[in-house]
């Protein structure tokens, strides 16, 4: 589900001045994804066993508001709502670059723990996307870090994955 | 100006956060020393899962063992609540943790019998090695004080009478409770309408606001104080022996129901499969040790702790007992 | 009068020293957790609740209970400053709070949630103090019929406030009904839309979508935006709000309090349902309701201040009855089982010292939370002079390591992510995200108790109307519904001329 909608933005860039009438396609576009998934979900509750009234099965409640979705987004669908519609940008680019930066930092928070995601994820958004100096990058990435390890995992005992840098440490010191 | 509101804003939450750490450093300090086991282990602190959310009668009870046992064998045993799944995510977590004793968790019922009968989980009651077990709760047939029913004679002639009509909340659908319901009607075919609620306060409120006809609820402090109070009349109860604390009440058996005396739930402690030895034995000990200490009973509820002691080999028995009742009701693996 | 002596004895309670200590340590805690999306005040008191039972069981209940009420003064100010809502009830609060925000006028939006806090938290205890026996009854006569009345009327209001069109925020609910039912049926356990994943069958974590949708995605709306990193500092006109500011939420703050009093006593959706009724109320009587969704405060004052009445009710039936009406009180329940006490009907009589003590140390926890707000506000709008890629950079981070922290599980945050991505889209194409998540809380309640209602009655609808509850609500929803219907087509007849102004056109700031 989340893949279809993620492409979403790359194929639709910068379109200036759109008029509804000529470009009704792309206000379609977020209805009929939102269609398909009602669609699918009518089926997958369907299959889950409607029941009856006195016994309702699974599949029931999420039958019934499955197809009130479908028939809102149908609506959407066929008379396209286009007010509050923003443009594409080119800096939809950056956008996806983000969404990257926050997998990657996901993946290795499972994998190595807070410390060197945290320091990472903060110096690319500080640098790439806030445009900060190295230097003051730097100093914030590092800082925050120690401020959100030792508020969440020491102070409130958050227990984070086992990791790598205080792992070291700890070991190092002896404790 | 940057760095000092940024500065600003982080003392504004590190101070609670210090008071925090100030009460636990005090408490850390009581806990600690107290006598040494006799093996290595513990070395370090105990991680105890608990497969529900904070607050309920499981982790009141997993607080009070894991204080005791805290003191008797040196080390902290952390609670960790970590609900999701119907607890099912607890139990997976600790089936694959290292089987070293430094990761337990609280086998009941639902999470670790039911649960990986209803979905597909990847564990089942033989990925676990059992220590022994801290509390039993049966469950009891109550109604309201104004009920037209006034002993379980009258309600299940009723129930008999008129198939469907009595409405009885439940704590779940999966539940021994919903299951010891559906063996009434089908071995001995008297028909009462289960109704699945949330947890003991949901329940409650049902019968007080007269939505159902009785509850078959989780004999817990709340029901206790109900029944004392006289809000609730206790009908029946559902162990094989009458409780001690309702010495008048009737079990299920003993109302012609001689199937009906397994809706039990047991608290038991439970660590990944191929514990070793030592460890399990130095934990039964401690637990039983721990079963008898004034405080755990008082805060457990001294009816909720079983008299004689049921150490690992009992709580097998009694999670493969389960497995064999609720498997063909349940069971499609 | 008996309830003033006990009240003597309340105060007594709640002014030894070490206890005003704990009102104060709770209170500090709550806001501080508030203020942290993610660590909600179930995170926090699960954290203390270790710690609490080595306390005297009044401190840890008065300082448990200061956690829970100062963690919805704190909540407020991430939805006003950032529309990152930490909490169901604090979603309502998004809508015109993050507008005044952009239009420099954070600071009113912050002080008249604070005001209206303190009122409103004050009116229930007062309320609390003299009504909570009666209170207690109707708590009990909610019973599964009334409770899908009361979701059906949710539902609707929901509908109603989105900012967007009818038709998108219609789409948006039922979309939200449908993530609600993934996870575990609630009756039948039967596992629906989980793909095989075993961290879905617990379903989606209410705090991961909010954050997702509203936070996450607001913060990549902004990185699409940035030209250069630049500060709102020069939007900031006034920290404390004006006469007028007054003037005009009044009667909204009024109106809260006595709705979130009443409406915070019902189990389960209180919270939120009172923050909806005062929002979607506030929308109705209003002269000129399209100001609304773009920056009304009585849109901030009428549901912050319904949201913290209703916190304060839900007391009621935890000390009356014992029965813990939403998780919070359900841990203080449990903290309380921990210390050898069993709330319920005794309690009153039992332990008067903690009954009333805990009902004093909220007068005395609300006026320190007022005392408190009032600079921290200052403190919390300089906030927004930091740089916003700098802000917006930490405020990720907050977000993630506060969902990981709900179940330490990082499931939630891949729930996050894409939520957040979600909500960018829905930011871009006009949805509301505020119908979806509404509709995600309400969905589970109004699905069980209608399963419940159907099984009581054996499939029968007549259960609706012999129940008071539900017939009275159905009742004035069907009036309502005709009478708005007959209104339009005769003032679709009688303006035949297209008349009327487009209302809904929103004016997204850039």
């Amino acid at each position: 589900m989340s893949a279809i909608k993620l492409e979403a933005p790359q194929g639709t860039e910068a379109d200036p001045a759109a008029t509804p009438g000529r470009h009704a396609g792309r206000y379609r576009l977020v209805p009929l994804v939102l269609l398909a998934t009602g669609i699918a979900a009518v089926i997958g509750s369907w299959r889950l066993t409607l029941g009856e009234l006195n016994s309702p099965g699974p599949g029931l409640w999420p039958f019934v508001v499955s197809v009130a979705a479908t028939i809102a987004a149908g609506i959407l669908a066929i008379v396209p709502d286009t007010e509050a519609y923003e443009k594409w940008t080119r800096r939809t680019t950056m956008l996806a670059g983000g969404v990257l930066s926050l997998v990657v930092f996901i993946l290795l928070f499972e994998a190595i723990g807070f410390v060197v995601p945290s320091v990472l994820l903060l110096l690319l958004w500080l640098r790439a996307f806030g445009e900060e100096s190295w230097r003051l990058a730097l100093v914030l990435a590092v800082g925050g870090t120690a401020v959100f390890y030792v508020g969440f995992a020491v102070l409130l005992g958050v227990p984070f994955p086992d990791d790598i840098v205080v792992g070291t440490i700890t070991r190092l010191i002896g404790m | 100006m940057t760095m000092r509101s940024a500065l600003k804003k982080n003392t504004v939450v590190f101070l609670p956060a210090l008071a925090g750490l100030a009460m636990m450093g005090l408490v850390g300090c009581s806990a600690a020393g107290s006598q040494a086991a006799e093996a290595d282990y513990p070395s370090k602190p105990v991680t105890f899962v608990v497969p529900f959310a904070a607050g309920g009668p499981s982790t009141v009870t997993a607080l009070a063992f894991a204080s005791c046992l805290e003191k008797g064998l040196g080390q902290p045993f952390v609670i960790e609540n970590q609900p999701g799944a119907s607890g099912g995510l607890a139990m997976q977590e600790v089936s694959s943790a290292k089987p070293d004793g430094y990761t337990l968790t609280l086998g009941t019922n639902g999470p670790l019998v039911m649960n990986p009968m209803i979905n597909k989980l990847n564990y089942g009651i033989e990925d676990f090695t059992s220590v022994g077990v801290m509390a039993q709760m049966p469950t009891v047939l109550v109604v309201g004080e104004d009920s037209p029913y006034e002993s379980a004679d009258e309600f299940f002639a009723a129930a008999e009478k008129h198939p469907g009509k009595l409405s009885v909340a439940i704590p779940g659908a999966t539940t021994s409770a919903a299951i010891e319901l559906k063996r009434l009607s089908d071995e001995y075919d008297i028909e009462v309408t289960a109704v699945p609620a949330v947890g003991n306060a949901e329940m409650t409120t049902s019968l007080l606001g007269g939505h159902v006809d009785a509850l078959f609820i989780t004999d817990h402090q709340d029901v206790q104080s109900r029944i004392d109070e006289g809000s609730f009349v206790p009908l029946a109860v559902s162990s094989p022996e009458r409780a001690g604390w309702y010495p008048d009440v009737p079990t299920l058996a003993e109302q012609g129901f001689p199937e009906l005396v397994n809706a039990v739930s047991v608290f038991g402690v439970v660590g990944p499969k191929g514990l070793p030895d030592a460890v399990v034995s130095t934990l039964e000990a401690e637990l039983q040790t721990c079963s008898a200490d004034p405080a755990v009973i008082k805060q457990v509820g001294e009816m909720f702790i079983p008299e004689q002691f049921s150490g690992a080999g009992a709580l097998d028995e009694i999670f493969a007992d389960m497995q064999d009742l609720y498997e063909p009701i349940l069971g499609q693996k | 009068m008996d309830v003033l002596n006990n009240l003597g004895l309340g105060f007594s309670v709640a002014f030894d020293p070490m206890n005003l200590l704990f009102v104060f340590v709770g209170v500090v805690i709550g806001t501080a957790i508030g203020v942290l999306p993610g660590l909600g005040p179930t995170a926090t008191i699960a954290l203390l609740l270790p710690i609490t039972y080595t306390m005297d069981a009044t401190s840890a209940v008065i300082m448990l209970a200061g956690i829970y009420y100062g963690s919805m003064y704190g909540g407020t100010i991430t939805s006003v400053l950032l529309r990152i809502p930490g909490e169901a009830a604090s979603v309502v609060t998004t809508f015109d709070g993050y507008q005044m925000t952009k239009q420099g006028r954070a600071g009113p939006a912050l002080g008249i949630s604070a005001i209206g806090s303190f009122i409103g938290g004050t009116v229930a205890i007062i309320g609390l103090t003299f009504l909570a026996p009666v209170l207690a009854k109707v708590a009990v006569a909610v019973g599964p019929a009334s409770y899908v009345a009361i979701m059906v009327l949710g539902l609707f209001l929901v509908t109603s406030l989105g900012t967007g069109s009818t038709m998108k925020s219609l789409c948006m609910a039922a979309i939200g009904l449908l993530l609600s039912t993934v996870g575990q049926d609630p009756i039948t356990g039967t596992a629906r839309f989980t793909f095989g994943i075993p961290s879905l069958l617990g379903g989606l974590d209410f705090v991961a979508i909010a954050m997702g949708l509203f936070g996450v995605g607001q913060l990549l709306h902004s990185l699409e935006r940035t030209e250069k990193a630049q500060a709102i500092t020069t939007k900031i006109r006034n920290i404390w709000p004006s006469r007028k500011d007054f003037r005009d939420s009044s009667g909204a703050i009024a109106r809260g309090s006595l709705l979130g009093f009443v409406i915070g006593v019902l189990p389960g959706g209180g919270g939120v349902i009172s923050s909806l009724a005062s929002y979607a109320l506030e929308k109705r009587r209003a002269k000129d309701p399209s100001r609304f969704g773009k920056g009304a405060i009585e849109g901030v004052a009428g549901p912050e201040t319904a949201n913290n009445a209703s916190s304060t009710s839900a007391f009621i039936p935890l000390l009356i009855l014992g029965i813990p009406s939403n998780v919070v009180l359900a841990m203080l329940y449990g903290a309380l089982l921990l210390q050898g006490i069993t709330p319920g009907p005794s309690l009153i009589e039992d332990r008067p010292d903690i009954f009333w003590g805990v009902i004093a140390s909220m007068y005395v926890g609300n006026v320190m939370l007022l005392i408190l707000n009032i600079p921290l506000i200052g403190i919390f709008i300089q906030m927004l002079r930091v740089r916003t890629g700098i802000l917006a950079t930490f405020a990720l981070m907050v977000v993630m390591v506060g969902v990981y922290s709900i179940n330490n599980n990082p499931f939630d945050m891949w729930v996050v992510l894409i939520f957040g991505v979600f909500g960018w889209i829905m930011i871009k194409t006009g949805f509301d995200a505020g119908p979806l998540v509404l509709a995600f809380i309400l969905g589970p309640i109004l699905e069980r108790s209608f399963r419940q209602s159907m099984l009581i009655s054996g499939g029968s609808f007549d259960i609706f109307i012999t129940d008071p509850i539900s017939a009275t609500i159905f009742g004035i929803l069907a009036v309502f519904l005709a009478y708005s219907f007959i209104n339009n087509r005769r003032r679709a007849r009688e303006a035949t001329a297209p008349a009327a102004v487009p209302v809904d056109t929103r004016v997204e700031a850039k």
